[in-house]
């Protein structure tokens, strides 16, 4: 899902600068505010996970393959703010050092795979926790969250793809379906295993899932329910 | 918090070999339809390992290998320095 330098039009890099620059702001003051020295090897350790599973490429569709972003587990243990900051190193390292996402694209990369792919699995979490208030609720909240922040991050890709024309000439209905249809089904693997990190750490250390997260007021903060139905 | 992060580590070297290993092929959707369209991607900056290769050495697995291993510590360690340096700064205020 990583838009190369070349892909995306002078306007389309400029407009998702200046929207990823905005979370940037917030989420960098975010995550200074609700970080301790508790969270840094957390951090590190899922930013370099999900660093090392990005160059997992899986068989999807004709021949093509994809790859899990890691957002929906960098949200649900650091806030979307820490995903977002995770996100961005792990985005603009793969951009600096090894060519994989563009420089001029990078506000674009981490829109989709930072900001949609984070956020929107998050909200999905909070939405099924406070309704559900059960294990249950919040294990499909992951699994539906993980799905639809990766099914959506593709689609904002498509958009921006779409929106490029001429640079990129499929126009804005191809570039979505092709993007959302093959990368729906990575979505599933995304919300098998973040439910699996997930239950692995309730069971070892529930007191990571604890930690303060680093999310917008607006959205709130989930705990992990009491209740297991 | 020492145990999480050596499991941890120990899980992100055993992606990054399967990566390296057996899920190494990579044709992107984005690859796929850029392809069809004759779409060339440019790149404004030079990397020093394109697509996660040692210059020279395309074809070796034993050093794509080090390097994607060397690569997750590094990543590990930039994002120690960002953690860090953001508590630090809340620290000043």
């Amino acid at each position: 899902m990583h838009i190369p330098d070349g892909f995306l039009s002078l306007q389309v890099c400029a407009l998702t600068y200046a929207v990823t620059a905005l979370f940037w702001i917030f989420g960098f003051r975010g995550v200074r505010r609700a970080f301790d020295e508790r969270h840094v090897p957390l951090l590190s350790l899922f930013t370099a996970m999900f660093f090392a599973a990005q160059m997992m490429n899986y068989p999807v569709i004709g021949g093509t393959t994809a790859h899990l972003l890691g957002g929906p587990v960098l949200a649900l243990l650091l806030g979307p703010y820490g995903g977002l900051v995770s996100m961005t190193v792990i985005l603009l390292l793969q951009a600096l050092i090894f060519g994989d996402g563009g420089l001029s694209t990078l506000g674009a990369n981490v829109l989709n795979m930072g900001i949609v792919g984070v956020f929107i699995p998050y909200l999905t979490f909070v939405i099924f926790v406070k309704v559900t208030n059960s294990r249950r609720g919040l294990y499909a909240g992951v699994f539906i969250g993980s799905f639809l922040g990766d099914l959506l991050a593709a689609v904002s890709a498509g958009f921006q793809l779409g929106l490029s024309v001429p640079v990129f000439q499929y126009g804005i209905q191809l570039a979505v379906a092709a993007m959302a249809i093959h990368h729906s089904i990575i979505g599933i693997a995304e919300g098998v295993v973040t439910s699996t990190i997930m239950a692995v750490i309730a069971k070892s250390r529930p007191d990571l899932l604890a930690l303060p997260k680093a999310a917008p007021s607006l959205l709130g903060v989930w705990s992990y329910p009491s209740r297991g139905s | 918090m020492d145990k999480v992060v050596v499991v941890g580590i120990a899980v992100a070297a055993l992606f990054a070999t399967a990566g390296v290993l057996w899920l190494s092929t990579s044709m992107e959707t984005l690859d796929e339809i850029a392809e069809q369209l004759g779409a060339k991607e440019f790149s404004l900056w030079n990397p020093l390992f394109p697509d996660y290769t040692v210059p020279g050495h395309e074809e070796s697995v034993g050093s794509t290998l080090v390097l994607s291993l060397a690569s997750t510590v590094m990543v590990f360690g930039a994002a120690y320095l960002v953690g860090k340096l953001l508590i630090a700064k809340r620290g000043k205020r």
